[in-house]
């Protein structure tokens, strides 16, 4: 079935394998492999569903919820290798590639088209599109064009029981129940991804890319909050507060003002007709709400350093701290400025060293808390801190995550959102698919809770 | 029969081989739910009725009892907050009234933005229907962030909520878009609204046949722009309909671009009279013509549209998405129309008005076997009654 480099049992060698990017749940594999076609892989799901093993699908394990946590050991599937586009059709926008193609191999293998990927997360040259798949998710360019879930169309899924079907296809429009629409942010638990296909995107003829300066962050979310109001779609609206542009400052010398408190990072795009005209009005927006600058990227190489600072911007916090957690609610965004200032005063009120950098445009809000987790009683605060936040955006309409997923981390926190109802419906949709309960068990739905249980 | 839905006796037929034994028009979402539990209780299956022009789109039901629920007593906008471009609303308000209250504040929601107003928007999202934008703004599925629904277990539940993005738990909306009512009761919506673009302007010039505008709308797509439709049209003549949305200089510019490419193609002269781009089936279909659905690539279109050429009579050809909407004669077997459609590069098919003798026998869904059995899963998972339209979905389901 598979060859000896392709398994690994290893203790040493698994060690790895034990957790996503999200650490502080682990659990031990038993074996690692790392099937190199649908059939391979549905070879091994097959062995695991007779054998009554569970299993874990994984990507390259940047998920930061700990989806790809095998918290029940089991069998570890890493669709690593299975990492080659498999065909392009500029004509029809469509990618077809293995799941465990890198995103930013799709956008470079559309690019002599002229076409890109448009789900485009921080963490896009190192997760695989599967794992995009799994968790939906989205990045800055989201604002404008969408998550992950508006540009698959196809998929080809390894079921729990071993069998290999192809949901949707390479047409826009899904026939029947939308299958590919609820396996898209479904974490690996109805089954194992081997195959995408993609929608993708023209590139934009004309880019505007700003960047505004602020004294205050409040001045900086109530501009945030006008621009969405006023109806102008950027196609990305980020914020970094000031331990962000300091760590990046420390790190890269961007030339960021070190005594600023918040940057907004805005970007148009367009035909070109016209652009000029919405991002003056981009411009003047931020100056009527006290920017102390605002300038525009002046060549290609400027837009893409503005934009390697941003996607930096959460790993350079490993410089300011050993630890840190990112949080990952989403907020109404008119509630954008309330929502940041009642964050500062639960960061305060635990004495949490707190940082913001977040789609701001989408109300995707990642307060990001950093720390050292040898100090149990600042872990103690930092976990406090991070639940009231979350009840905070469901208090004011919001949601527990964004784009991050439930996984392992925020399992115990859908009753938040959730009735038993809700969630008893959910856990008869994972039966449906996977009724032995094999496929990455433990994640997103709770175990009913006792008095749910009837008696 | 109830004096509040006097057209169900006309269109009863299309949804089941008996009438109705009731027609209920709940008014709340307590009273939704409380027909729900009333209807387990009785035995009764249920249908959703909206505005009722798609209820003819999915199965007949046969050899059941069943109430019908007519949404339209649901008709308020609940909650809309234009700064955060989001609107809950209850399934029964119709696309015409939802548009003007979003209008108040300069935004729409795209769906039901074609020529039926009167349409409910619960019934454009259990349709999963678009028409001419879906280029632009994708399907009802891409519109919804949220809803409350009905299920057989007597339960209520909520999914989803009113933030633009979200992935907690499982999407199961994008399950209850093109569900056809047959997986519970739908009982209120939340959906993206977006600024209204200030300028819309079309360009329809004339073509010869169907075909040669499939193709000079391919050369459109090729372009690049970004038209809100584009859309190969036939019925009494043939055009090609291009529509740009936005900021007036970069629609005018478009326009411009759109009229050099159509020229580039032969079609200069705008059609006096296009056909058109949502040519709307009938509620009730009449005798000898059926409309189908297809679903493939854009390069495939225009193979789509050669192969039906002989028994086409009305059609829609939306080519950046690859959709094909036509009436066609039945001169011929159906099993041969699809055959052919299939040869030429068909996806999906969904026959989406058939002929009533047709319909006691045709599944009106032509989706792929291997597929039937996740979806019965589902099905059984989210209507454990099977009260909600048994037989009425793709497979029979
Ligand atoms: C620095 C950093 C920045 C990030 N920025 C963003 C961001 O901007 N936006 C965003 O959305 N996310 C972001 N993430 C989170 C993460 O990168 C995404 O969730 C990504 O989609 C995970 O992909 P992966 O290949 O690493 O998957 P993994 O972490 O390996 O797995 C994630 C989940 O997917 C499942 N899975 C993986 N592959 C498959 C498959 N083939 N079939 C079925 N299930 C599968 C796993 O079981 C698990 O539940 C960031 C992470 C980091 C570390």
């Amino acid at each position: 079935m598979l060859r000896a480099d392709q398994v690994l049992t290893d203790p040493v060698e698994m060690l790895a394998y034990e957790c996503d990017a999200y650490t502080i749940h682990k659990g031990r594999p038993d074996v690692v492999v790392h099937p190199e076609s649908t059939e391979q892989c549905a070879a091994v799901v097959r062995l695991c569903a007779r054998m009554g093993v569970p299993f874990t699908p994984r990507g390259t394990g940047t998920g930061l919820s700990g989806g790809a946590t095998p918290l029940c050991g089991g069998v570890v599937i890493s669709i690593m290798r299975m990492n080659r586009v498999l065909s392009v059709s500029p004509a029809d926008l469509r990618l077809r590639a293995q799941a465990g193609c890198i995103n930013s191999t799709i956008t470079r293998a559309a690019a002599p088209y002229g076409l890109h990927y448009a789900p485009d997360p921080s963490s896009q040259t190192a997760c695989t599109v599967g794992g995009n798949v799994a968790e939906n998710a989205s990045g800055p360019h989201t604002l404008k064009y969408g998550v992950t879930a508006n540009h698959v169309s196809g998929l080809t899924v390894a079921l729990p029981d071993g069998s290999v079907v192809e949901l949707g296809s390479d047409a826009d429009e899904p026939c029947g129940y939308d299958l590919v629409g609820l396996c898209v942010g479904s974490e690996g638990t109805l089954g194992i991804v081997t195959e995408v296909t993609v929608r993708l995107t023209p590139n934009p003829r004309q880019v505007r890319t700003l960047l505004a300066v602020f004294g205050s962050v409040d001045d900086a979310s109530r501009t945030v909050s006008r621009i969405i109001a006023l109806g102008i779609v950027p196609c990305a609206l980020e914020m970094m507060d000031s331990i962000i542009i300091n760590a990046l400052e420390d790190a890269f010398a961007m030339g960021f003002p070190r005594d600023a408190q918040a940057l907004l990072l805005v970007e148009l795009d367009g035909l070109g007709p016209g652009l000029d005209a919405e991002t003056a009005a981009v411009r003047d927006l931020c100056s009527e709400h006290n920017a102390r600058s605002v300038s525009a990227a002046a060549s290609e190489e400027e837009r893409a350093r503005l934009w390697f600072a941003r996607k930096q911007g959460v790993g350079v916090l490993g410089r300011v701290a050993p630890n840190k957690v990112t949080q990952d609610g989403l907020i109404p965004r008119s509630r954008l400025p309330e929502v940041l200032a009642r964050i500062r005063a639960i960061a305060e009120r635990h004495s949490v060293r707190l940082c913001n950098i977040f789609h701001a445009g989408d109300g995707n809000l990642h307060p990001c808390v950093i720390f050292d987790e040898r100090d149990p009683d600042e872990l103690r605060r930092v976990l406090a801190a991070n639940e009231e936040i979350l009840r905070l955006c469901v208090e004011v309409g919001g949601s527990i995550t964004g784009e991050h997923g439930v996984g392992v981390e925020k399992r115990d926190a859908m009753p938040l959102m959730f009735s038993e109802a809700d969630l008893a419906a959910m856990r008869r949709v994972k039966a449906a698919f996977d009724p032995a309960g094999l496929c990455n068990p433990g994640k997103i739905v709770p175990e009913p809770s006792a008095e749910a249980v009837p008696a | 029969m109830s004096a509040t839905r006097p057209d169900m006796a006309a269109l009863w037929p299309f949804v089941a081989d008996r009438p109705p034994a009731e027609v209920v028009t709940p008014a709340s979402r307590a009273e939704a739910a409380g027909e729900v539990s009333r209807a387990l209780r009785h035995g009764l299956s249920i249908v959703p009725v909206g505005a009722g022009m798609r209820l003819a789109e999915a199965n007949l039901m046969r050899g059941v009892e069943w109430l019908a629920i007519d949404m339209t007593g649901m008709n308020r906008v609940l909650a809309y907050s234009p700064d955060d471009m989001t609107v809950v609303v209850e399934p029964g308000v119709t696309a015409g009234a939802l548009q003007s209250a979003l209008a108040e504040a300069g935004q729409f929601a795209a769906l039901g933005l074609g020529s039926r107003p009167s349409e409910t928007v619960g019934g454009l999202v259990a349709a999963n229907a678009q028409g001419r934008r879906q280029c632009a703004y994708g399907l009802p599925r891409d519109q919804l962030l949220g809803f409350r629904a009905a299920l057989s277990n007597g339960e209520e539940v909520r999914f989803g909520g009113c933030t633009v993005k979200n992935v907690a738990g499982y999407d199961m909306g994008k399950l209850f878009c093109g569900s056809h009512g047959t997986l519970g009761l739908i009982t209120e919506l939340t959906l993206r609204a977006r600024p209204l673009p200030p300028v819309c302007s079309t360009l329809s010039p004339a073509a010869p046949s169907l075909a040669d505008a499939v193709a000079a709308g391919m050369a459109l797509h090729l372009a690049r722009l970004l038209p809100t439709c584009l859309a190969a049209t036939h019925g009494v003549g043939t055009a090609l309909t291009v529509e740009f949305s936005g900021g007036s200089d970069t629609v005018a510019w478009q326009i411009e671009q759109a009229r050099r490419v159509a020229a580039g193609c032969g079609m200069q002269a705008e059609a006096a009279t296009p056909p058109e781009v949502e040519p709307s089936p009938p509620a009730i279909p009449g005798p000898g013509v059926a409309w189908l659905r297809a679903a493939t690539v854009p390069t495939a279109l225009e193979g789509l549209c050669r192969s039906l050429e002989p028994c086409l009579s009305r059609a829609a050809a939306h080519v950046a998405v690859g959709v094909l909407e036509a009436e066609v004669t039945l001169r011929e077997p159906l099993d041969d129309i699809e055959r052919r459609l299939f040869a030429a590069g068909c996806r999906h098919l969904r026959w989406t008005r058939l002929p009533q003798s047709e319909r006691a026998t045709r599944d009106a869904w032509r989706v792929p076997a291997a597929q039937l059995p996740l979806m019965r899963a589902v099905k059984a998972a989210l209507d454990p009654a099977c009260a909600f339209g048994p037989g009425r979905f793709a497979g029979r389901i």
